[in-house]
């Protein structure tokens, strides 16, 4: 039959197999004869215990019957059940507990002795009783103890007697009574016990040896793959135990310092009550002479493998924005008279490849003693730890094999609004004027815009005494409760308190236009200044001109705004209005004019060349001291503004995506001013490549969202994308790259000129400190949105590796590129 | 020198003789199975002799009365089958434990002298004794029922026997020492002889055969003279030692001697019930000679009388199994016992296990094994039913390593109510398991049964979806029940419902399967509530061993 003429398959246990009834299928025995191809299991016994007997007569008689009939079961020997005695040997009152029985672990070894009496040791117990107190289970308990005690060799007497706490006689009687039982004994012991293994391992085949040890350990896979794991954490745990012992030897060091510091300081001061240099005269030419020879602390660097120890800059940073005034006090505490106060975080600069800001001392959390105020900000425990560091996942971690060098301040010296003095042109379009601010709508005072990173706008302030006056002077008829009274509020207040820094450095007053010395007059003077234009006053012109259209831009600018406020993890209080300020993005944009984007492109322009120029020369080590205060401003500042600008990005960018059709009409306009930015960013493979991963993330979404609720062709577009393909891949980077693209030119440059310790850290810090933090600061719901709405971030990162892979000529900067990498693919794995 | 009435010759029945016996059926009707002599021991004023009924389980095997050996058709042990069945010289023998000797032979290291092995290094002198004795014997090696001649022809092979002969030092002393206990006569009769080889089937003289081939020829290829037709149990012979570390039952019968094949203890009392060992325990060895051994009924602990047991239970305030309580649902409940952390109570219950179940081993500790104890309870406490132990991590699937009704409690439903309850652990556990092999005989009635009507419930319940034709795959059926693939499979095939059907495989439910299984089911009122089981898997990997 052809029926027959193939194989079944194999089963397929993962094929549904259809359930007949037999009566359904009347042809099913022409089908029989295959059915042998279904392979045949195994019964899974001995195959000469399958064959026996009785158990093939009830196989057979079940599949006969079906069931077993009672004759064809399997015999076995029989049982009885019916023990005369049972009911009296064993008490009836067990009650069933309601709850499950549950054991508790070693509550059932109770002290009671294995021996059992037998009716032979009865007999002598009971004759014993006659002559001395013994009860059967004393009796017990000491057969227990002499069986215990002896292995070989039988317990002496002597030793019984060290082993009983009866008294002698009775220990006598029963050790004789017991030596005499055990001699007669066969098996040699009065405890029955499973035989036991014996060493030699004479006894593996002895039938009555049971329960062995196992000696060598089941070698399952899982217990390898355990005892992997458990190697790994004692490596690990190593680790962190010699990098604690690090630590506290450092700590030791640290505190033996100061102690010596405060045995030199009450050197000075008694030195100085001797003298007596009571008007600190004296005292003041000394430390001039020191700030010639800058302190320089060395501290041993730990190997770089650690992850997270390095990360007190940010710590610093976040703690310097949450505590300013306490800083401050600080600090002035530490200088003995008024002398210039030298700002905080400015304080002491140093060069050289291993030299740390005297900062760092600070990096090893440890609530210590009582003139490190912030150390108890974050105090060892890891909590407050996380609190404080918004970055989570985004903190920048320490690459093993990188070098990283503390961040040079020095660059920032030459930038257009520095004075000539610092180092930089001083030029006059970054003087110090009235300002006013369109929201929250007040003059701020006196203050000078200038182009931070990003492109983003800064405005530093200066603080006189007629601030009080430039708050009234806003023509905005709504009084703004803040600056209505301005003493009370507590945001004025820090500005006051911070902006003090400012004024009182010589630098930034010998900016000031002579009128706005401290001793300057009346309010009828000032304003007629202003009115004569000898003052500027830089005001939100664009809102008089298009009131109806930009007020609502500005509404929405400023929704934006304060979505992302606060996603911001520390209080706007401490931080934004902390020395500079700020002005969030949309607001700026609204204030810009076309011409003074013309103007600001030209800027743009000047700095680039500038750097250009400036990076051929070799800086000079007291500049570069001179421009520290200013760069400790600027890498503050871009910290703020990248922190909310990737705050306001990421919440935006589903407008982003919005705008991204509209972009399309924005670029064929070619914002010109744009490509010399470009080409810059072009042009230096190096710089921008370390730029890019940058930039593109947060800040390019920031700068598009603005332009584009304006969404007309004659709307100033400062942020006009860079027309190369590669811009446009990375999303649009958008004018403040190019910015940024000539700050990191400068880097870059100065890398050239061989000065690769200044260069490297600037790129670090721009790129790998910075943007983490930005992007930390952002809630995690607003990091999810951007996620959603599919930011390309991931693309960007991909690109910027890329870069990174093909310009690998430049061996130096590898490292820290490898780092920017490293921080590109944290924030992919969001 | 015992003298059958009816034998006109003289002989002896000796160990490894096989002849009609005779025995009471299920029916008491008197049947005369083939059996094996395995031992003889003399009582005063008579013998008594240990047969094995050929092909039928060694729980039958037991002490007969010389009256019942049918005499007529007795056989010798096959030829030079070697046979050295008793071992003629006083127990001056090297002590070196024969595995020990022949592991060394197998790895080629017989002429090496480790330290440990200092014993075994007579071997070699005897050995070349033996070969030229068995040489000479092999030719005069009586044929079965060969009348005279026994007495020199066993003579001349005895010493042969020695070395051939498998006892360890250890378990000979055993031996002797127990045949010492239960026999008057001196040394001709004191040792059981290992002979009839561990194999207790009809080729007996298997491993004899073996072992003297490797006695006669390089150890080296040991291999190549495993005699044709042994399974593969006995390949591995070759390597004895001790048995694997997992599981804990032997499929490998090389651990067989003639000690582990003969029941040790007489009777158990355990509480009301008096138990007739079926199997070897390795009970300690001065109880094995008690006529009854007395186990506390809770914790286990054996005892070698009543006084002691009385006096035990003054101390023992152990109601039930000294384990946390998982399930109760009416009487029944099941306990959890870790072997590791009641050594006591587990090595205990692995005892009285072992009288009753043929391939558990007792070689390691229990630590790896959980103990889960089925009870009833009455006003005196949780009486032991059965239990089963499970690997803490198996590596093959196991869900069950031993299970054993106790024989009072058999074939009322209780070892299914076991079965059924590992499955459901393993339900919990979210795997498919399956027992441990080898299956005893009992074992493997009460599994299929079981796995016949878990399937056929579940067969019998599909209800055809939106008129076609109900169907499922193995795999669902093993994910439902828990029951390993294989497992379900040879029940589908046991049962006959896997049909080749117009190229497709089908399952086909016959009215008999039908009626069988309801009838079945109706009488099943034992079944585990999976709602009153409170039991959470450990992972026992993450617990260090075991």
């Amino acid at each position: 039959m052809s029926k027959l003429s193939f194989r079944a398959r194999a089963l397929d246990a993962a094929k549904p197999l259809p359930v007949f009834r037999c009566e359904d299928l009347p042809d099913l025995h022409e089908y029989a004869s295959i059915n042998r191809a279904v392979p045949q299991m195994p019964t899974g016994m001995e195959k000469e215990e399958e064959s026996e007997h009785h158990l093939q007569r009830a196989i057979s008689a079940q599949q006969v019957y079906g069931e077993k009939r009672d004759t064809m079961v399997i015999p076995v020997p029989e049982a009885e059940s019916n023990i005369a005695y049972y009911e009296s040997l064993y008490p009836g009152d067990f009650k069933m507990p309601k709850q499950l029985i549950h054991i508790q672990p070693f509550c059932l070894d109770a002290e009671q002795p294995d021996y059992d009496l037998d009716s032979e040791d009865e007999t002598f117990v009971n004759k014993l009783k006659k002559k001395m107190e013994i009860t059967a289970l004393q009796f017990e308990e000491m057969i227990d103890r002499l069986e215990k005690g002896s292995g070989q060799q039988l317990v002496s007497l002597t030793e019984a007697k060290l082993l009983l706490k009866e008294d002698d006689e009775l220990i006598k009687e029963v050790f004789e009574y017991w030596s005499r039982k055990r001699k007669s004994c066969k098996a040699g012991c009065l405890i029955p016990n499973v035989k036991q293994e014996k060493r030699d391992g004479s006894s593996t085949n002895d039938p009555y040896v049971a329960f062995r040890r196992r000696t060598e350990k089941m070698q399952t896979r899982k217990n390898r793959k355990n005892d992997e794991a458990s190697y790994e954490k004692m490596l690990k745990l190593r680790r962190d135990l010699s990098r604690a012992v690090t630590i506290l030897e450092m700590i030791k060091r640290r505190e033996k310092s100061k102690r010596e510091l405060l045995h030199l300081t009450l050197e000075i001061v008694e030195k100085r009550n001797v003298m007596p240099d009571y008007g600190s005269e004296v005292m003041a030419e000394a430390l001039a002479q020191c700030a010639l020879v800058k302190p320089v602390y060395t501290i041993p660097i730990i190997p770089p493998s650690s992850n997270n120890q390095y990360r007190h800059q940010e710590h610093l940073d976040i703690k310097d924005y949450k505590k300013p005034e306490k800083m401050e006090v600080v600090r002035t505490k530490r200088k003995y008279e008024k002398k210039p106060k030298i700002q905080p975080l400015a304080a002491p600069q140093h060069l050289g490849p291993s030299v740390f800001n005297p900062k760092d001392l600070n990096q090893y959390d440890f609530p210590s003693s009582d003139d490190e105020p912030f150390s108890q900000i974050h105090s060892g425990s890891s909590e407050a730890e996380e609190e404080n560091d918004p970055d989570g996942c985004y903190a920048f971690r320490r690459k093993a094999g990188c070098q990283y060098y503390a961040s040079c301040p020095d660059q920032g010296g030459d930038w257009p609004w520095v004075s000539p003095s610092d180092g930089g042109q001083g030029d006059l379009r970054f003087r110090y004027c009235l300002t006013s601010l369109t929201v929250p709508r007040r003059c701020v005072g006196l203050a000078r815009r200038r182009t931070g990173r990003g492109g983003r706008v800064l405005l530093d302030r200066a603080h006189t005494d007629l601030d009080g006056v430039f708050q009234s002077l806003d023509s905005d008829p709504e009084p703004e409760p803040l600056a209505a009274s301005p003493p009370s509020s507590p945001l004025r207040n820090s500005n006051t308190s911070t902006s003090e820094t400012n004024t009182s450095d010589p630098n930034c007053s010998s900016h000031l236009p002579p009128a706005t010395s401290p001793s300057s007059d009346d309010l009828s003077r000032i304003l007629l200044n202003i009115k004569s234009c000898r003052w500027r006053h830089f005001r939100p012109r664009t809102l008089s001109q298009h009131p109806s259209g930009e007020g609502k831009t500005s509404r929405r600018g400023l929704r934006g705004f304060s979505r992302t406020a606060p996603g911001l993890a520390r209080p706007p209080a401490g931080g934004i209005h902390s020395q500079n300020r700020t002005v969030p993005a949309p607001t700026r944009v609204n204030v810009l004019t076309v011409e003074q984007y013309q103007q600001h492109q030209e800027q743009l322009a000047l700095m680039q060349k500038q750097q250009l120029e400036q990076s051929q020369q070799q800086w000079q080590v007291s500049d570069a001291a001179s421009a520290a205060n200013t760069q400790g401003l600027v890498s503050k500042t871009l910290d703020q503004a990248s922190a909310q600008f990737a705050a306001s990005a990421l919440v935006s960018s589903d407008q982003l995506l919005a705008f991204k059709s509209k972009e399309e009409l924005v670029l064929p306009s070619g914002v010109n001013g744009v490509l010399p930015g470009s080409g810059v960013f072009k042009g230096l493979h190096l710089s921008s490549s370390s730029v890019v991963p940058t930039t593109p993330n947060p800040a390019p979404p920031v700068f598009l969202q603005p332009s584009s609720k304006p969404a007309t062709p004659s709307a100033p577009t400062p942020l006009s994308p860079g027309p190369n393909a590669r811009a446009a891949a990375l999303g649009v980077l958008g004018h403040g790259t190019a910015n940024s693209a000539a700050a990191a030119t400068t880097t870059t440059q100065v890398l050239i000129g061989n000065n690769i310790r200044l260069s490297v850290p600037a790129a670090s810090s721009l790129a790998g400190r910075h943007l983490p933090r930005a992007l930390g600061s952002v809630p995690p719901s607003a990091l999810k949105l951007a996620a959603a709405t599919n930011l390309p971030m991931a693309k960007v990162s991909g690109a910027a590796s890329m870069d990174i892979g093909s310009r690998d000529t430049h061996e130096q900067d590898k490292p820290s590129l490898n780092s920017l990498a490293d921080n590109t693919v944290a924030m992919e794995v969001t | 020198m015992t003298k059958m009435a009816d034998s006109a010759t003289l002989v002896e029945v000796v160990e490894g003789c096989r002849l009609p016996v005779l025995r009471k059926n299920q029916e008491n009707e008197d049947e005369w199975p083939l059996a094996e002599i395995l031992s003889v021991k003399e009582i005063p004023g008579r013998k008594l002799y240990y047969v094995h009924y050929i092909d039928f389980n060694k729980r039958l095997d037991e002490w007969v009365t010389p009256d019942r050996l049918d005499m007529k058709k007795l056989q010798f042990p096959k030829k030079e089958a070697k046979t050295p069945t008793k071992n003629g010289l006083p127990g001056s023998r090297p002590s070196s434990p024969e595995r020990e000797v022949r592991k060394s032979l197998d790895l080629n290291l017989q002429s090496a002298t480790a330290p440990s092995r200092g014993k075994t290094l007579p071997t070699p002198k005897r050995k070349a004794e033996s070969v030229s004795l068995a040489t000479q014997a092999s030719p005069a090696t009586p044929v079965p029922s060969l009348p005279s001649s026994t007495e020199a022809s066993q003579a001349s092979v005895y010493p042969a026997a020695r070395d051939t002969n498998t006892f360890t030092p250890k378990s000979r002393d055993d031996h002797e020492q127990l045949a010492s206990l239960t026999t008057q006569n001196g040394t001709a009769r004191r040792l059981i002889p290992s002979q009839p080889g561990r194999k207790r089937k009809a080729n007996c003289g298997g491993t004899d055969e073996m072992v003297k081939v490797f006695q006669y020829n390089s150890p080296r290829c040991a291999s190549v003279f495993l005699p044709p037709g042994e399974d593969s149990q006995d390949s591995s012979d070759g390597i004895p030692s001790a048995p694997r570390m997992t599981g804990s039952l032997v499929s490998d019968r090389s651990h067989d001697d003639i000690v582990t094949r003969m029941k040790n203890i007489d009777c158990i009392e355990l509480g009301r019930h008096r138990l007739k060992p079926w199997y070897f325990s390795p009970y300690p060895q001065e109880l094995t000679t008690l006529p009854i051994l007395y186990l506390c009924e809770f914790c286990l602990k054996y005892l070698k009388s009543l006084k002691c047991l009385q006096r035990h239970l003054t101390k023992c305030n152990l109601r039930h199994p000294p384990g946390n309580e998982i399930y109760r649902k009416g009487t029944i409940s099941f306990f959890e016992i870790d072997g590791r952390k009641n050594k006591t109570y587990s090595q205990n219950l692995c005892l009285l296990a072992k009288c009753f179940l043929d391939h558990k081993t007792l070689y390691y500790d229990t630590d790896p094994f959980l103990f889960y104890v089925m009870t009833e309870y009455d006003s005196k406490g949780f009486h032991i039913v059965g239990y089963f132990s499970k690997e803490k991590e198996s590596t093959e699937d196991y869900n069950v390593a031993c299970i054993l009704t106790l024989p009072p409690y058999q074939r009322r439903g209780y070892g299914k109510l076991l079965i059924e309850f590992s499955y459901e652990l393993s339900k919990v556990e979210g795997k498919t398991g399956t027992p441990e092999k080898p299956l005893s005989d009992l074992g493997l009635l009460s599994y299929r049964s079981y796995w016949s009507q878990t399937i056929l419930e579940i067969l019998m319940d599909l209800k055809p979806d939106n008129g076609e034709r109900p169907q499922i795959t193995i795999n669902e059926i093993s994910e439902i029940t828990s029951v390993k693939k294989e497992d379900v499979i040879s029940t589908l095939q046991y049962l006959n419902l896997i049909n080749y059907y117009k190229g497709q495989y089908i399952l086909t439910l016959s009215e008999d399967i039908v009626e069988g299984h309801e009838r079945a089911m109706q009488k099943r009122h034992l079944r585990i509530d999976p709602k009153c089981l409170h039991f959470t898997p450990k992972d026992w990997s993450k617990r260090g061993k075991w």
